[in-house]
């Protein structure tokens, strides 16, 4: 059993981004964009391709659960990571 | 054995924020712990013993916590330095002890997938096994131990449980025979693999000149992080040809993916693989009690709405606790100053005794009530997890000024004494929004501004009940000087970004943790170490400047002045006796002290300086006192007691004082002290840098001259500006009466 849901494949057919992204809806990471700070960081911190993800507070900043992380970042930062439903 | 003790193991303790790390630290060392400063650098170095039984025992060096060795802010930079036995006046480290969070086992392993490159004795603490559990998490910690190659002991730090085995296990790592060091690592695609390979064969001189070869750690980070700390270094060292090498280095490894990415998929799929069976835990998005609470602490308008209401309950508190304690201080200073007065002889040493030194202290130690029960508060509410979420409302409001959320506790922390305030604003990455927070600390209206309001305000401002007795103008006046200091921040923080401290609004990343009850025990010890360095680092200096502005206070000593007196000294015994001579005499010598100031160097420069200050309503004597407040804003008080001939030790809430304002008058007969005045005086101290401590801190914290001085400079020009502009303002309104 692993955590956190992780998939064998990721999807590139609905691209999405997390800024964009609903509250509450479950949705599964695709990849983090560049190398900025804050991509690596991200990254470090378990945001990583075919990790499970939902937001559990809208708005700006909004609040992300990974996992059992919760993560907090602005809207326009949240930019940064692709995202799409899972599959 | 031999009588000899070894010199002590050196361990380092490293881990995520938030996995109670500090709770650990605490347990093991207890008041051993010794908190003190990197020299040269302005982080914390905390260091304290541990007994490990018959073995011995260890100097445990708690690192600050980080995520990654991937080190940007000056604290990861300490800590990564210090694990890599970087540093000259850090002893190599024998051994990591590494805490991990065991209901987030996966994200904490990543800064343990670094660790166990580095090639030294490790050993993992796995704290938190009861939230764990609670979640219904469990951990094969034999099964783990057995993959990774290094112990991994279950613990719960705030229970206290495993501590035990904890050492245990410590002592046989460092003075058993058992292989220690982890039996596998992360595996990175073999192109990047083939460019921190050649790196790493790399020879780089030392800070002393000495040739050394760079670690593969070292190398990893150079060409991952791109224009990050050990780049910096490097460059430093190599000289500007050396980017151009990594550019190339990092092309080579011949993909469009960021490096960043490869080295966190490799390491997670490693995480993956060591943890693998070990971990058993629902496999669904788990919803905890704290998102339950967070759907209202972190509502926009419900939780701003509770947000505002904790703080003013902690304000509220502040006062009410406070007051008593300081009372009792003022009280116990007095005193002593008294007995201390009558045993010493007439003369230079006595006033020095008991106004410079004893008055200084007491004046010093008088805040410490209000700065211990404001942290006691932060304290709380950092350790129950409360803060973070305060930073997350704030960060919209702090953004608009250029700042981030993480500025927020430094910002409120100065509302006690920018002191600490400003040494908390180390856990700012970005450089710019450091600085930039920094320098507005200072316009938090700290402890010390507060007895100069009560002064002017109690004086003065009528007792009116506002709105049907909700609100009370005098109340409303002091919300109003509270305000200004924010009111002017918040502009100049953003002139500040937009201008000399230009830069990208960094990005905003914090981690949420878990509501948890606080521990008592590191409460009272963060509220001891805040104090602590309040009294040493801001004390000491406050005293100094008293001691230097007394003796500008004192000197030259008038010989006139005093053969004068002694005169009137002569002709009362003559006129009085028993108890209307005590008066007379009483009389006398406060009018001589008074006299006296007004011929020193203090006196001269305020009579110097009055045409200056006429513009804002002031005389000579305000002048005088608000110059000799410069080192510590509180001084005006007792000074303005010795200009009016009442001796030094009134105090705020003093009825003779008050009176002694309203009779003061110009030459002409027109009184001093009006409304507009005193809005002035009060606008021209919530604004001015009136502590020489909090500029010695700016040195400190910024490494540099330039930006005490700054702030010195623009904070004194606002507070003329902003004083002229009030009483001119206030005049022409007519509330001059």
């Amino acid at each position: 059993m692993q955590w956190p849901k992780r998939s064998a494949n990721t999807n590139q057919e609905d691209p999405g981004l997390l800024s964009s992204w609903l509250p509450g809806i479950e949705g599964i990471i695709e990849e983090v964009i560049g190398s900025s700070r804050l991509a690596c960081r991200l990254r470090e911190l378990g945001v990583v391709p075919g990790v499970h993800f939902r937001i559990l507070r809208g708005g700006s900043p909004l609040v992300v659960q990974i996992g059992e992380d919760r993560l907090c970042l602005r809207r326009q930062d949240a930019s940064t990571v692709r995202v799409s439903l899972p599959h | 054995m031999s009588a000899e003790t070894p010199p002590a193991a050196t361990v380092a303790l490293i881990g995520n924020p938030n996995t109670g790390k500090t709770t650990l630290f605490n347990a093991l060392t207890g008041l051993s712990q010794h908190v003190g400063n990197y020299p040269g650098a302005t982080v914390e170095r905390k260091v304290g013993r541990v007994d490990l039984g018959p073995s011995g025992a260890v100097d445990l060096f708690d690192l600050p916590g980080t995520y990654s060795l991937a080190a940007h802010s000056p604290d990861e930079i300490l800590a990564v330095d210090v694990l890599l036995s970087q540093r000259a006046d850090a002893a190599p480290v024998d051994a990591i002890l590494a805490i991990v969070d065991a209901s987030n086992l996966h994200r904490n392993f990543y800064l343990i997938s670094q660790l166990v490159e580095l090639g030294r004795p490790l050993l993992i603490a796995l704290n938190m096994t009861d939230v764990a559990q609670r979640r219904g998490v469990r951990i094969d910690a034999a099964g783990l131990a057995q993959r990774l190659g290094v112990p991994v002991v279950p613990i719960s730090a705030r229970q206290r449980q495993g501590l035990d085995e904890l050492r245990h296990t410590l002592a046989a790592l460092i003075y058993g025979d058992e292989p220690t060091k982890a039996q596998t690592r992360p595996t990175f695609p073999a192109a990047l693999q083939r460019q921190v390979d050649a790196l790493a064969r790399r020879q780089v001189p030392d800070a002393d000149g000495s040739l050394r070869t760079l670690s593969p750690v070292e190398a990893l980070r150079a060409l991952v992080d791109e224009a990050g700390s050990v780049e910096q270094r490097l460059s430093e060292r190599l000289g500007p040809e050396f980017a151009a090498e990594l550019t190339a280095s990092r092309n080579a490894v011949g993909t469009s993916d960021p490096l960043s990415g490869l080295e966190s998929e490799a390491r997670y799929a490693w995480i993956d693989q060591v943890i693998g069976d070990g971990l058993q835990q629902p496999s669904q998005l788990q919803s905890h009690r704290s998102d339950r609470i967070d759907r209202v602490l972190t509502h926009s308008i419900v939780g701003t709405l509770i947000f505002v209401a904790i703080n003013a309950l902690v304000f509220q508190a502040i006062y009410t606790w406070a007051g008593p304690l300081m009372e009792t201080i003022d009280a116990l200073f007095g005193q002593v100053g008294a007995w201390a007065g009558a045993i010493l002889p007439q003369g230079p040493l006595r006033s020095l005794v008991v106004d410079g030194i004893i008055g200084g202290v007491g004046g010093v130690l008088v805040f410490l009530p209000q700065i211990a029960i404001l942290f006691l508060f932060i304290a709380l509410l950092e350790d129950c997890g409360y803060m973070a979420r305060a930073a997350l409302l704030m960060d919209r409001l702090l953004t608009r000024c250029g700042l981030s959320g993480k500025s927020f506790i430094p910002l409120l922390s100065s509302f006690a004494c920018a002191v600490p305030g400003i040494m908390s604003a180390r856990t700012i990455e970005d450089r710019r929004d450091r600085f930039t927070t920094i320098l507005v600390a200072p316009l938090m209206s700290c402890s010390a501004r507060l007895p100069v309001y009560i002064l002017f305000i109690g004086a003065f401002i009528p007792d009116r009940p506002l709105l049907g007795g909700f609100f009370n103008l005098q109340g409303l006046v002091l919300l109003g000087m509270y305000s200004i200091g924010i009111l002017v921040a918040i502009p100049l923080a953003w002139t500040l970004k937009k201008t000399l401290l230009r830069g990208e609004a960094p990005p905003f990343l914090m981690e949420l943790p878990s509501y948890k009850v606080p521990a008592p025990r590191t409460i009272l010890l963060r509220v001891y170490h805040s104090g602590g360095a309040f009294v040493t680092r801001a004390g000491s200096i406050i005293l100094a400047t008293t001691i230097a502005m007394w003796a500008l206070a004192y000197f030259p000593r008038s010989e006139t002045v005093i053969q004068q007196y002694e005169q009137e000294r002569v002709k009362a015994q003559i006129l009085h006796q028993g108890e209307a001579l005590a008066t007379a005499l009483g009389t006398i010598n406060q009018r001589q002290a008074a006299d006296l100031i007004s011929a020193s160097f203090l006196g001269q420069a305020g009579m110097w300086i009055e045409p200056a200050v006429r513009p804002l309503g002031w005389d000579w004597r305000i002048g005088i006192a608000t110059l000799a407040s410069f080192p510590a804003r509180e001084v005006i008080i007792s000074v303005l007691g010795t200009i009016y001939s009442l001796g030094g030790d009134q105090d705020e809430e003093s009825s003779d004082l008050r009176a002694a304002l309203h009779k003061s008058t110009w030459p002409d007969g027109r009184p001093v002290f009006n409304v507009p005045v005193v809005l002035s005086i009060m606008v021209f101290f919530a604004l001015c840098a009136q502590c020489a401590a909090t500029l010695a801190t700016i040195q400190r914290e910024t490494n540099s001259w330039l930006w005490p001085l700054f702030t010195f400079a623009y904070m004194t020009g606002l507070a003329y500006v902003g004083a002229f502009i009030t009483y001119q303002l206030t005049m022409w309104l007519g509330w001059g009466g």
